[in-house]
């Protein structure tokens, strides 16, 4: 009997040596993961503000109303109330109250004072969770730009989404030990690792630059009946991208209820054909390589055949004689296609690529296009005659723009920037990193090529982006669109893209409108610029400068 | 088998002491109680000196704990005000971008019959070496 108990006490103390000793870290483990609960703590998302430091994206604290159906005591009275307040449909309302389960949300990222009204009405079952809530101060300033977020917080357009992983922080946890009946334990393990709150993006944007571009732009479109527009802002010696407008625009507060070809960036996202704005390539390309001098004249007719086509100059006339000086400033396309015969396609060809096009700019922005530019061994001598006054090519309007801020900037270009840099929670500023600037052509080329645009804007195509006081270099274009089967139709892209001051540029301004009326770049696109422009040199204090030589002409040739 | 049992003599009473020669010793006078040294810490002062420091020690550490506890609620007070002041900061700082924006600004001056100047009608000045931004350079 005796044996049998010591047997059994043996065996006993057996098991607890093998949980206590063999099994006791796995079981220590088992214990703790079942007490334990973590939960994450959400880092608070980072502003977006202008070059001033105003914000232009913030977040705000909302709550999400949520119902336990199994406390509603009176749905349809409910439902009544709360859609009142909330301004949601009834009929939503009801359906949450009398759904299944536990739980079912009613609205979300309601705000502060809205909820509170609710819940001061203590309905049965109504419930609410603080929450974080994008709100845009600025409306509709840069919406495409700065894009917006989804519900849950997650950049979903612009550089909201362009930068999410810098905005969004660092989330943290708190770690607590329960009891059986899931309350925490006063004394058990209570630990957790804070939060870390997302940088401040510090945008080039001027705000004030943004609107009035924007709302010249607007009057533009609608003055012209076009379709949209679209306007870019440089400061040539940076890259800082001042303003960057589309039209037609949308609330990003209520990016829901706009349409989407509203919200697209299409200053970077969308190409189009440029038209006479290129042929400045051309002509840089002919001057930079000696392939044609200053004082080189061209016999230039209204039209002319080339393969099987026939390119026309935009007005009869007859034929004239003209040095490319004269070419870019009556923005003859005959000229350009007699132009781009000397300098060879292979040449034409490396030169649009220089200056950026067939490659995004990498300005770091979502969707961005890279525009479309044939290889040259693949040109014809139609392909090279039209590609030299910008039909065959596509750019999108920033890559325009640079190739104008290229020129300004004494023939360096310069990567566009839309963003300065990033300011953490601590207010270290971080610069944002940039490609190296290139040379792309000559200042003694870059200084012609001006005095060409300022001479196209003094008696040329470009007269009606004159400035009193100023002397404004730029060029026009007016290209024809595509359909969707690739032919070209009797719709037509408005461009004007220049800079000013000519002898010393500030800033470099591109616009272009999609389907105007007056269907000329001289006549729908040169005023608008010429608008933007002034409010610009209000804006930075822009002072004039002298005037550049004017090239070589017919008038001076003996 | 057994040992018979052995008859044993029985003892004989003691017999009384001879008389002695000298007289009995007279008896001790009683002494008085005697006299208790008194021992260090045990007289009612003592007790009571005790009492009261004990008294105080207790009183102490209650007013300590009682400090603290004060204390920390005053911090979670003083917390909770930054907190509170901190959040209607940053809705100031909202409210002030909504209000400067330059949209509403210009709704606002139409609505009020306000127009804008003309080309050239206004200047801005700007103080030499001002800086815009962290990133300029000065």
């Amino acid at each position: 009997m005796l044996a049998l108990f010591m047997l059994a006490f043996a065996g006993i103390v057996v098991r607890l040596a093998f949980l206590q000793v063999r099994d006791n870290p796995e079981l220590e483990a088992l214990g703790m993961q079942q007490r334990m609960r973590t939960v994450t703590l959400p880092a608070r998302r980072g502003e977006i503000v202008d070059r001033t430091g105003v914000p232009l994206a913030v977040t705000r604290e909302a709550r999400d109303v949520y119902v336990d159906p199994r406390y509603v005591e009176d749905p349809a009275s409910e439902a009544t109330t709360i859609a009142e307040v909330l301004g949601l449909q009834r009929r939503e309302v009801r359906e949450a109250l009398e759904s299944d389960g536990t739980f079912a949300f009613i609205d979300r990222q309601v705000d502060l004072e809205t909820a509170d009204t609710l819940e001061a009405l203590a309905l049965p079952g109504i419930g609410f969770l603080e929450v974080p809530k994008r709100y845009y101060p600025a409306g509709e300033l840069a919406p495409q730009v700065v894009g917006f977020v989804n519900i849950d917080g997650a950049g979903a357009a612009g550089l909201e989404s362009e930068y999410d992983s810098v905005l969004a922080g660092t989330p943290g946890e708190r770690t607590t030990e329960l009891s059986a009946d899931g309350l925490p334990i006063s004394s058990g393990i209570d630990t957790a690792v804070q939060p870390v709150p997302g940088a401040t993006l510090h945008t080039t944007i001027d705000r004030q630059m943004q609107y009035m571009a924007q709302a010249a732009l607007e009057r533009a479109v609608r003055d012209n009946g076009a379709l949209g527009g679209t306007a870019v802002v440089l400061d040539p010696t940076t890259g800082e991208v001042l303003a960057m407008a589309t039209y037609p625009g949308f609330d990003p507060n209520e990016f829901g209820e706009a349409p989407a070809e509203a919200m697209r960036n299409r200053t970077v996202t969308d190409a189009f054909e440029p038209g006479s704005v290129n042929k400045i390539i051309t002509a840089a390309a002919a001057l930079e390589t000696g392939a044609v001098t200053l004082d080189r004249r061209f016999r230039v007719p209204s039209s002319m055949e080339v393969g099987r086509f026939t390119i026309r100059d935009s007005h009869e006339h007859p034929v004239e004689s003209m040095t490319i000086g004269d070419i870019i400033t009556e923005s003859s396309n005959i000229g350009a296609a007699l132009i781009a015969e000397q300098v060879g396609s292979a040449t034409l060809g490396s030169f649009m690529e220089r200056f950026g096009y067939g490659e995004r700019t990498g300005i770091g922005f979502p969707g961005e296009a890279s525009g479309v530019l044939l290889p040259a061994d693949r040109w014809d001598e139609v392909i090279r005659a039209t590609v030299s006054y910008g039909q065959g090519i596509s750019v999108t309007p920033l890559q325009m723009a640079n190739v104008y801020a290229t020129i300004a900037n004494g023939g360096r270009w310069m990567q566009p920037r839309l963003v300065r840099g990033f300011e953490s929670p601590d207010g270290a500023f971080r610069t944002a990193e940039r490609q190296p600037t290139r040379r792309i052509i000559r200042p003694d080329t870059a200084d012609v090529l001006t005095s060409m645009l300022a001479a196209a804007v003094e008696e040329g195509t470009g007269v009606n982006a004159q400035i009193p006081g100023y002397e404004v270099a730029g060029k026009t274009g007016t290209s024809r669109k595509l359909d969707a089967d690739g032919n070209y139709v009797q719709r037509y892209h408005a461009s004007f893209a220049g800079f000013l001051p000519a002898a010393d540029p500030r800033v470099v301004i591109a616009v272009s409108i999609d389907e105007p009326r007056t269907v000329y770049g001289g006549l729908a696109a040169a005023p608008l610029f010429q608008e933007i422009a002034r409010y610009a040199i209000q804006r930075l204090a822009i002072p004039a400068a002298p005037p550049v030589a004017s090239p070589p002409n017919d008038a001076e040739t003996p | 088998m057994s040992v018979p049992a052995r008859s044993v003599p029985a003892l004989r009473a003691p017999e009384p002491a001879p008389p002695s020669a000298r007289p009995p010793a007279a008896r001790p006078k009683p002494l008085s109680p005697p006299q208790r040294r008194a021992r260090r810490g045990s007289t009612p002062a003592f007790w009571f000196l005790a009492a009261s420091v004990v008294c105080a020690l207790v009183f102490a550490v209650v007013a300590l704990n009682a400090l603290v506890v004060n204390t920390t609620y005053r911090t979670d007070d003083a917390q909770d005000r930054l907190r509170a002041l901190e959040e209607a900061h940053e809705e100031l700082e909202i409210e002030v971008a909504r209000l400067s924006s330059p949209s509403r600004i210009a709704a606002w001056a139409d609505a009020v019959g306000m127009v804008a100047p003309e080309p050239g009608g206004s200047v801005i000045l700007r103080v030499p070496g001002e800086r815009e931004h962290p990133a300029d350079e000065g």
